[in-house]
């Protein structure tokens, strides 16, 4: 199948290499169903965010989320829950996914006008208490919106595993993509989630052969290629480089951000490339902020809300050539112990959405910071630059982290 | 509860359905430029022509399939195992219609397999059965051909 090449593009961002820093991190805790509520768990990872950078709640001026959801840490919320009563600069246009990536793009012009100084990006869900409640559970948006609900529930083509499960069979077509390859990477991130304190899966071993022996959930994919749902929460706190060497973190700086969108947004079945993602016009732009290339990566966190998204994505940031997913993730070449100059790609050190949490992406970053800093439990040898692949289907970021 | 009986009344899909419902495959087409537009939307993207429902010839090819042995909407757990397929369109293969595939064994389905659309009664849930375009192997086509 020949794609477009018009198919998606990239957006323009600012260049802002070297203009922000994370200079704290914050969790709290993953786990299956809880009855713990996101505002909740984001104002607990918040406040360890805070500790870690060394600050105190009316320091902070700035803080992000995801405005798509309704039920995120807001200023209101932060001010109420801390008993500060500071002004912020707050904008909705943060959170996980692709916006965990982008998010430092938005920071660094608020830290540039001076309309704040320490910003604070969260995300949480309590999707796995609430599952029963919701519509679809994640594909609850898929359900609302018109064009979805009036041509592609009626077939049944919903939600979400079904869409990336019909992708991966033509991505086995195209390229001769194996089952036992989708298998190879998700239990590269199961083993890593082994070693993970605190991963939902932390205590579940899967072997190649326990994965091939499990059934299809919607062929080709098992549940083991589908994320958990997952209750939990994460923050990572921004500042100008210049303040952050007076914290007590070692600084983690902002090397470059991309953005790409597909060209029929929102209908993925549209796609003029159902065998990529839009990590194909993300990528480049952050390396080209950066001014390395995909050999440069030490380390990755890609958004795995299924094997075949995570598999594509390797492709599209050029880690391989296009439909050599497969091959490349065969032979332990995930794993966190096989650096790049053994010729690995160590990716999803904590297990990522399939095995750590499902989180949207935030614990992506976070363990990303993790590894930078050295305080990672599957610690990769001296990594010096980390990308992170964020995704919501029909779009793409890319953000690149350096020490 | 997710409402999955399509709305035949709605402005900008209904149309679709109620071709269906006649035992018809329409699409909107541009009256300017001719270019099938799909999903359906108010002007032609490319010239800004009106947009007229055209009948299509039903034939078309696989273009990627998944065969769902646990549906995620209980609602369609009476029909698994079903396959539901993006079916490339032979006046437009860009153009994929979100459809399934029936009287075809799983075992056989191949992407690019030749298909022909043919009309039946989907009931999800036990509501009122609605006529879809479902898809099945095309007589006289050498499977695997494009």
């Amino acid at each position: 199948m020949r794609p477009e090449a018009d198919w998606g593009q990239a957006s323009a961002l600012a260049d802002i290499r070297g203009q922000v820093a994370i200079a704290g991190i914050g969790e709290a805790a993953y786990s299956g169903a809880s009855n713990r509520n996101s505002k909740a768990m984001a104002a607990e990872a918040i406040a360890r965010c805070i500790a870690d950078a060394g600050l105190r709640p009316e320091d902070i001026d700035g803080i992000m989320y995801s405005g798509a959801l309704g039920d995120q840490f807001t200023a209101d919320d932060f001010r109420a829950h801390f008993g500060t009563t500071q002004a912020m600069w707050e904008s909705g246009q943060g959170g996980g996914m692709v916006w965990a990536a982008t998010a430092p793009a938005q920071a660094a012009e608020a830290l540039r006008s001076g309309r704040a100084r320490y910003i604070v990006n969260s995300f949480a869900v309590d999707w796995a208490s609430r599952r029963g409640a919701m519509t679809g559970g994640p594909g609850a948006w898929h359900a609302s919106e018109l064009i979805k609900a009036q041509l592609e529930l009626p077939f049944g083509w919903f939600p979400q595993p079904l869409y990336f499960a019909t992708f991966a069979s033509r991505h086995m077509h195209d390229y001769g993509t194996t089952e036992a390859q989708l298998g190879e990477l998700v239990t590269a991130f199961r083993r890593h989630a082994n070693g993970q304190p605190g991963a939902v899966m932390q205590d579940k071993t899967l072997s190649l052969e326990d994965y091939l022996a499990r059934p299809h959930l919607a062929s080709p994919l098992r549940v083991e290629d589908c994320c958990l749902i997952s209750d939990g929460g994460a923050a990572y706190l921004m500042t100008s480089p210049e303040r952050a060497q007076d914290l007590p973190q070692r600084p983690v700086s902002v090397e470059g951000v991309g953005h790409g969108i597909i060209a029929n947004a929102p209908y993925i079945s549209q796609q003029g490339d159902i065998t990529s993602t839009p990590q194909h016009f993300a990528a480049p732009g952050a390396y080209a902020m950066a001014g390395i290339g995909p050999e440069d990566i030490d380390v990755l966190g890609v958004y795995d809300c299924f094997s075949i998204t995570a598999l594509m994505q390797i492709e599209d940031m050029g880690f391989c050539a296009k439909g050599e997913g497969g091959p490349f993730v065969e032979g332990g070449r995930l794993d966190f112990k096989r650096s790049r100059h053994q010729g690995g790609l160590p990716t999803n050190t904590h297990g990522g959405l399939l095995s750590h949490a499902y989180v949207l992406g935030i614990a992506h970053v976070v363990e990303l910071v993790k590894q930078l800093r050295g305080q990672a439990a599957n610690q990769v040898e001296q990594p010096r630059r980390a990308a992170y692949a964020g995704f919501t289907a029909d779009e793409a970021g890319t953000l690149i982290l350096g020490v | 509860m997710l409402a999955l009986q399509p709305d035949l009344d709605h402005p900008l899909t209904g149309p679709f359905w109620r071709a269906a419902a006649r035992g018809e495959l329409a699409l909107p087409a541009c009256q300017r430029c001719q270019c099938l537009v799909w999903y359906p939307r108010a002007l032609c993207p490319h010239c800004g022509g009106e947009l007229h429902w055209r009948p299509l010839s039903g034939r078309g090819h696989l273009a990627a399939y998944t065969v769902v042995q646990r549906p995620l909407l209980a609602a369609f757990a009476p029909f698994s195992p079903y396959v539901c397929a993006l079916v490339a369109l032979e006046e437009e293969p860009r153009v994929r219609l979100v459809s399934q595939v029936v009287d075809v064994d799983p075992g056989q389905l191949a992407c690019d397999m030749p298909l022909a659309v043919t009309f039946r009664e989907l009931a999800p849930d036990g509501g009122a059965p609605y006529l879809a375009p479902l898809f099945t192997r095309r007589q006289g086509s050498q499977q695997g051909g494009v």
